[in-house]
């Protein structure tokens, strides 16, 4: 009774403020419901919802990882830009490589590029001293920039007035669902941009629990994070492993590149991410940093994306930056969680009196 | 004297099951300078915190004026007139004196009437005899006037009881002149003072009457004037316990496992280690004793490689310095830590996994960087029974156990049986007399199979039933060194506080 209220009860609640804001955009809050359903009972919004969640796994995991050790990664957003440019670059220098090699290396690439770039903050945080918050947000401006300056000239479309690079060589294209499935007679999830790189994406999340919960580097990390002073003393490198885990943690924001360029929408487009980075850190915090329960509230928030999109499509004042509102909301729902649940405990206690 | 003013009836209190003050009773007489002694960890700041109001007691009253009182909190104290000045001061660095005198107690008017509020504080300093300049931000003035503000900020809230926790620790000899003379002073216009220290020589120059206490009890309440420096000294170490100095071996010379040669060490504030020079040979306990904060900590620092210094170490007959911390302990160096929850444990982990800190890339426990869980289990299952570590689960999270099976898991992990140098810190610190003499079998048993032990400990006791040489540590550097037998519990306790050495 108690769980079901914890649910059920803020999420009456969420459901109300989105209401009662729909109406106050001048909307019939009915839409609401053909929202939901649109989103979560037709292959068309699952599909959106796959393809939202899948860079929210890579950047959640990145953030998730730097935190079990104690450390704030605020740079993904930046890791995710430098990634993506990565694979258009290797495009364009190798476009005649053969399928089963220009994939891996485009993938590899995206990776390397993140890394590289977390490997800064990792460095200043490690032997310089430096506040790893600040550098990593600094960061973002720069690789926004830099990876700005690149679509506009080395890597311009030509053909295009828009600000976006050119189309990758096709041999680097990641089949979508609906492509990869046909064979089964079906077109799994039609017309959405979701792509099979959601599966790299669930076995980063796989391995990244299993090096956190099984290896005695995730030991090492964990123990970082929750002790740092016992860790040092146990003689556990710090250092080196700060670097490390910003490298990795770049390396998987970086990846957020491939369900992107390689697997949706085949170049980079200026300002593309609607701030993945950044919501990463609402989904790791949701999954209180659990590399398997970043699976679910990445859906969460892919969700909540796709529902923004369709609540858009069904009216004319909504745009789907309602998203940012209905994040915010379930967010502040989230901090209040342990008031909430006070709060229920303490009517109960009342009501037996 | 009549009526005492403030009075201990039997206050007793619990942290986690660590007695921190066992019935506990005393009188302090209006007007006078009392003065509470013991060591570290004696409970002299934790009855001064419950009178306070910043811990509750749990049994036992408090009399203020024949009245049962007891404070919720420090306001309330403060509006009973009893005002405290901790070790660290709570002062804002960024305002001036007179704001910080006020911060807190402001009146509660739309603006603050400051010419009035300096007025009022001006007479507070003609009357009691200061002379800070009240415009001045706080972060400028020495150590000595940050004090004067924190004890001028107690007299504006009409404190009649100023509580001084440890005063004189922060301050230089001089200005620890300066702020004893103060109180004298104060004393005399009827403010009743209580002053917690570990120097007898402040006891003995500047009270009237004198707690002392040990591990939480009053051992006798006296007025000065009855006592000399060796009388002090033996009743805050403890006389009564005649320990028996057993298994003491001559030693005869071996190899050594761990030789320090002129360390020193640098640090802008804080304190330095100053030429220190130790050998400690194979089959060997070496004491340090000293007070808290002479050096002791640095010491630590250097030999687990979280500090730089100058100098030369060889432990395990090769440089320090030539291995990683992280290899030195493979080699055999164990490290028992001042702090077993700040530095030793990772509390929230499970017991199996702090058995294994420091050693979690050591075979069985891992194989290609994978944790090998049944290895572990079973290694932790060994050792929580070995040790008798209560209640026996590898998976149960370390922090629900008690101070004293917390400290067995540390001793089970840094002091096992392929250990070769032990730096044993407070070893029993908090720990029950079953599990402390159990400690000290083990570490016996340890210098019989050739390892070497540094012993660093607060608890003379413990020094001399386990050392073969105790060194004294003060200010930095060692300033004597005898084969335990030779010390005597007064004289090492005052060579430690520096009353002769």
């Amino acid at each position: 009774m108690n769980t079901v209220n914890r649910i059920f009860i803020p999420m009456v609640l969420i459901g109300l403020i989105t209401a009662g804001i729909i109406w106050a955009c001048g909307e019939n809050p009915a839409i609401l419901a053909e929202a939901f359903s649109n989103t979560f009972f037709s292959p068309f919004g699952l599909g959106y919802t796959i393809y939202y969640a899948t860079p929210l796994i890579f950047t959640g995991l990145s953030v998730a990882l730097c935190f079990h050790a104690g450390l704030f990664n605020i740079g993904a957003e930046g890791q995710l830009l430098w990634g993506s440019i990565a694979i258009v670059a290797v495009s364009h220098h190798f476009s005649q490589l053969p399928v089963f090699l220009a994939i891996p290396l485009g993938i590899i690439l995206a990776a390397l590029a993140g890394a590289l770039w977390g490997l800064i903050p990792g460095y200043l945080k490690a032997y310089r001293g430096s506040h790893e918050v600040v550098v990593t947000i600094l960061l973002n401006f720069i690789a926004t920039t830099w990876v700005g300056y690149l679509i506009l000239y080395p890597l311009k479309n030509p053909n295009t007035q828009s600000a976006e690079t050119e189309i990758i060589s096709s041999t680097y294209f990641i089949p979508k669902f609906s492509n990869a499935f046909s064979w089964f007679g079906t077109e799994l999830f039609r017309t959405t941009p979701a792509n099979l790189s959601f599966f790299i994406a669930l076995f980063c999340a796989l391995l990244a629990h299993l090096i956190l919960y099984r290896s005695a580097l995730g030991y090492e990390w964990r123990a970082m994070g929750t002790n740092f002073t016992a860790a040092r003393f146990a003689g556990i490198r710090t250092r080196t492993q700060t670097l490390c885990l910003f490298v990795i943690s770049g390396a998987f924001a970086g990846l957020v590149g491939v369900n992107e360029v390689m697997g949706s929408e085949h170049k980079v487009i200026e300002g593309f991410s609607p701030g993945y980075g950044f919501s990463g850190i609402a989904v790791a915090l949701v999954a209180e940093n659990n590399p398997l329960g970043i699976i679910a509230s990445a859906f969460l928030f892919g969700g909540l994306q796709t529902f923004a999109r369709e609540l858009e499509f069904l009216s004319d004042n909504i745009s789907k930056d309602i998203s940012i509102v209905l994040q915010a909301i379930l967010l502040i729902f989230i901090a209040c969680r342990p008031w909430l649940a006070k709060r229920l405990l303490k009517q109960r206690g009342e009501s037996h009196d | 004297m009549t009526l005492p003013f403030l009075q201990f009836d039997r206050v007793s209190k619990n942290f986690n099951g660590n007695s921190a003050n066992t019935l506990v009773s005393f009188e302090v007489q209006q007007g006078s300078f009392h003065g509470i002694v013991g060591e570290n960890g004696a409970g002299k700041s934790t009855i001064m915190k419950i009178l306070y109001g910043v811990h509750s007691p749990d049994s036992g009253t408090i009399l203020l004026n024949g009245i049962s009182t007891q404070f919720n909190n420090p306001n309330q104290a403060i509006r009973a007139g009893i005002g405290m000045v901790h070790q660290h001061f709570k002062l804002v660095p960024t305002l001036s004196v007179w704001e910080n005198i006020i911060l807190g107690h402001e009146p509660t008017s739309l603006f603050i009437p400051k010419t009035n509020l300096l007025a009022t504080i001006q007479q507070l300093q003609n009357d009691f005899g200061f002379s800070l300049d009240l415009e001045e931000k706080v972060e400028t003035l020495p150590v000595g006037q940050q004090q004067q503000v924190e004890i001028l900020k107690l007299l504006f809230r009409k404190a009649r009881i100023l509580i001084l926790d440890e005063p004189t620790a922060v301050l230089t000899p001089q200005e620890s002149e300066v702020l004893l003379n103060r109180l004298l002073q104060l004393k005399k216009q009827q403010k009743t003072i209580i002053l917690i220290t570990h120097k007898l020589r402040e006891i003995l120059e500047f009270t009237d009457t004198v707690t002392i206490m040990r591990q939480g009890k009053v051992v006798a309440t006296e007025s000065t004037a009855s006592l000399d420096e060796h009388k002090l000294a033996t009743l805050m170490m403890g006389r009564d316990r005649q320990v028996p100095v057993t298994s003491q071996r001559s030693f005869e010379p071996q190899t050594a496992v761990l030789e320090v040669s002129s360390l020193s060490t640098k640090s802008r504030k804080g304190l330095q280690l100053r030429n220190l020079s130790l050998n400690v040979a194979a089959g060997e306990i070496v004491g340090i004793a000293g007070i808290e904060g002479q050096g002791q900590e640095e010491l630590v620092q250097v030999l687990t490689q979280l500090k730089s210094f100058s100098g030369h170490i060889k432990m395990l007959g090769e440089d320090l310095l030539n291995f990683t911390a992280y290899q030195n302990r493979q080699r055999g160096f164990g490290v028992i830590p001042p702090d077993r929850q700040k530095n030793g444990l990772i509390l929230p982990f499970t017991n199996e996994y702090n058995l294994i800190l420091g050693h979690h890339w050591e075979k069985p426990f891992q194989g290609l960087g994978c944790l090998s869980f049944p290895h572990i289990r079973q290694f932790a299952q060994d050792q929580l029974k070995h040790f008798d570590v209560r209640p026996c689960h590898p998976d149960l999270s370390t922090a629900t156990l008690s101070g004293g099976n917390q400290q067995k898991i540390i001793i089970a992990r840094e002091a096992s049986d392929r250990v070769r140098f032990l730096l044993a810190c407070h070893p029993s610190r908090g720990v029950d007399i079953g599990a402390m003499e159990f400690f000290h079998e083990h570490f016996r048993k340890l210098r019989a199979e050739g390892a070497g032990i540094l012993l660093i400990s607060s608890d003379l006791d413990e020094l001399r039933t386990l050392s073969d040489r105790i060194l004294v540590i003060r200010n930095g550097a060692f300033i004597a060194e005898k084969a335990a037998s030779n010390w005597t519990l007064p004289d090492l306790g005052l060579c430690m506080t520096g009353t002769e050495s």
